[in-house]
C-alpha cells in the first residue's frame, strides 16, 4: 500500500536537500567499507609483525644455545684479546730494547783491534766506550760509526789516549 | 505514549540526522584505529627491529665463535705465559737461568723488586749480573726479547776488565688478572684481526717457561711411625 504523506509540501526538504542526504549516505557507506577493509589490513599487518618477532625471537633462543655450548671458545676468545691488549701496552711502553739491539748491531760491526770497554744502556741512549788499538784502525772505527743507521745522534761524549791501552772513545747513541 | 523526537524536527534536518551520527561514529573509529593501531604497530616494529639487531649480532657471534673453535685453544698457553696472572718473577728466573746455561754464561745476584701496581697490569723488576765473554753477554742481553713472560729491559751496564765482560742488567716483567667474566651473550664478538695474529705468531715464537707437574705420593704404610 502506498504511504500518504499529509503534510504540506512546503514543509517537505527540497528535493537538493534530499540528494546531498544520499550522497552523504552513499560516501558513509564507502568509508566505512575503507575502514573495515583498513581495519583488516592492520590487523593482519600487526599478525604478520607477531609471527616474524615470534619467529626472531625463537632464533634468537636457538643461536643462544648454540653459543652457550661455545662458552669455553668464548672464554678462550676474551683471555686471548684480553693478553694482547696487555701485550700491546708492555710493547708499547718505554724500554732498552732499541739500545739493545744497537749495542748488538755495533758489536757485530767492531773491527778487529778495537774492543768495547764500557757500555751503559738505558731507554733513553745507549752510551759505550771503545778502546782503540792504534790511530790506523781509528779511522776504520769511526767510519763504521758514522755509517751506522738506526740512530738520530750520535754524540762523540770524549776522546782521550792512553800509552798502555791506545785510543779511548766514547760515543752517545740516541735513536729517539 | 512514546513520543518520537526526530519526528519533532523539521524534515530537513531529519534527513541529515543519521547520516552525520553515522560520519561521527566512522570519525571516532578512525581517529581510535589510527592512534591504538599504529602506536601498537610502531611499537611493534621497533621490537622487531631490536630482535633481528640480536639476531643479527647473535648469529655473527656463533659464527666468529664457531670459526675460532679449532684455533683458540691453542693460542690461551702461549698468551697465559706471555702475560701471567700472578707475579711471574720466579719463572722468569728460570727462564733466565735456562738462557744461561744455554749460553754458557754465569748468572748471579739475582734480585726481586715488590711489584708495582698500574692499570690493569702490573710489574716487578728483576735485577742481575753476567758475566761471560762479551760476545756472550752482548747475546744474552739480545734474546732476552725471546722469552716468555714478555719483559722490558729497563737498563744495562756492560764493564770489561782482565777477568772477563760484566754486565748489571734489570729486567722488568709485567702480570695482569685474568678477566673474570664473559662479555653480554648479545653483545658482539669481533674476529681476530690480522695485527692480532701477526702478535699471536710472535708469541707463539717465544720460548715458554717449562713447568713440572708433580704427581700426589700415594699414602704408604709406615713400619715405624715415629720415624
Amino acid at each position: 500500500m502506498a504511504g500518504i504523506n499529509l503534510l504540506p509540501t512546503e514543509l517537505l526538504p527540497s528535493a537538493g536537500l534530499l540528494k546531498t542526504a544520499k550522497l552523504l549516505k552513499s560516501v558513509l557507506t564507502v568509508g566505512f567499507g575503507i575502514f573495515v577493509v583498513a581495519l583488516l589490513g592492520l590487523v593482519g599487518f600487526f599478525a604478520v609483525n607477531a609471527l616474524s618477532l615470534r619467529t626472531s625471537t625463537a632464533r634468537q633462543e636457538e643461536l643462544k644455545n648454540s653459543i652457550k655450548s661455545f662458552e669455553q671458545t668464548e672464554q678462550g676468545l676474551v683471555l686471548v684479546k684480553d693478553r694482547l691488549a696487555k701485550v700491546k701496552e708492555v710493547e708499547g711502553k718505554d724500554s732498552a730494547q732499541n739500545e739493545i739491539d744497537a749495542l748488538s748491531n755495533l758489536f757485530g760491526q767492531v773491527p778487529p783491534g778495537v774492543s768495547l770497554s764500557e757500555a751503559v744502556v738505558s731507554k733513553e741512549e745507549l752510551d759505550a766506550t771503545f778502546v782503540v788499538g792504534d790511530s790506523s784502525v781509528l779511522g776504520q772505527f769511526m767510519a763504521g760509526i758514522i755509517g751506522t743507521e738506526g740512530f738520530t745522534k750520535i754524540d762523540l761524549l770524549s776522546f782521550s789516549f792512553n800509552p798502555n791501552l791506545g785510543y779511548l772513545v766514547s760515543l752517545g747513541f740516541s735513536s729517539k | 505514549m512514546a513520543i518520537d523526537t526526530k519526528k519533532m524536527l523539521p524534515p530537513a534536518i531529519q534527513v541529515f540526522i543519521v547520516p552525520i551520527i553515522l560520519l561521527i561514529i566512522l570519525g571516532i573509529l578512525t581517529g581510535l584505529a589510527i592512534r591504538i593501531g599504529f602506536s601498537r604497530i610502531g611499537a611493534q616494529r621497533d621490537d622487531i627491529a631490536a630482535a633481528r639487531r640480536d639476531e643479527n649480532t647473535l648469529s655473527q657471534k656463533e659464527s666468529v665463535l664457531r670459526d675460532v673453535q679449532g684455533t683458540v685453544p691453542t693460542y690461551v698457553n702461549t698468551v697465559a705465559a706471555s702475560i701471567p696472572e700472578k707475579n711471574p718473577a720466579l719463572s722468569m728466573i728460570s727462564q733466565l737461568r735456562t738462557l744461561a746455561l744455554t749460553n754458557g754464561i754465569i748468572l748471579e745476584n739475582i734480585k726481586i723488586g715488590s711489584a708495582v701496581p698500574g692499570e690493569g697490569l702490573f710489574n716487578v723488576d728483576i735485577t742481575f749480573g753476567l758475566e761471560g765473554t762479551p760476545v756472550q753477554v752482548v747475546s744474552y742481553l739480545n734474546s732476552i726479547k725471546n722469552l716468555a713472560p714478555i719483559s722490558t729491559v729497563e737498563k744495562a751496564k756492560v764493564n770489561q776488565s782482565a777477568l772477563g765482560t760484566r754486565a748489571d742488567v734489570t729486567v722488568r716483567v709485567y702480570y695482569s688478572a685474568f678477566p673474570q667474566k664473559l662479555p653480554s651473550l648479545t653483545e658482539a664478538v669481533r674476529e681476530l684481526t690480522d695485527e692480532e695474529r701477526t702478535t699471536l705468531n710472535r708469541l707463539s715464537a717465544l720460548s715458554l717457561p717449562a713447568f713440572t707437574d708433580l704427581e700426589a705420593q700415594p699414602a704408604g704404610v709406615r713400619e715405624n711411625p715415629f720415624d
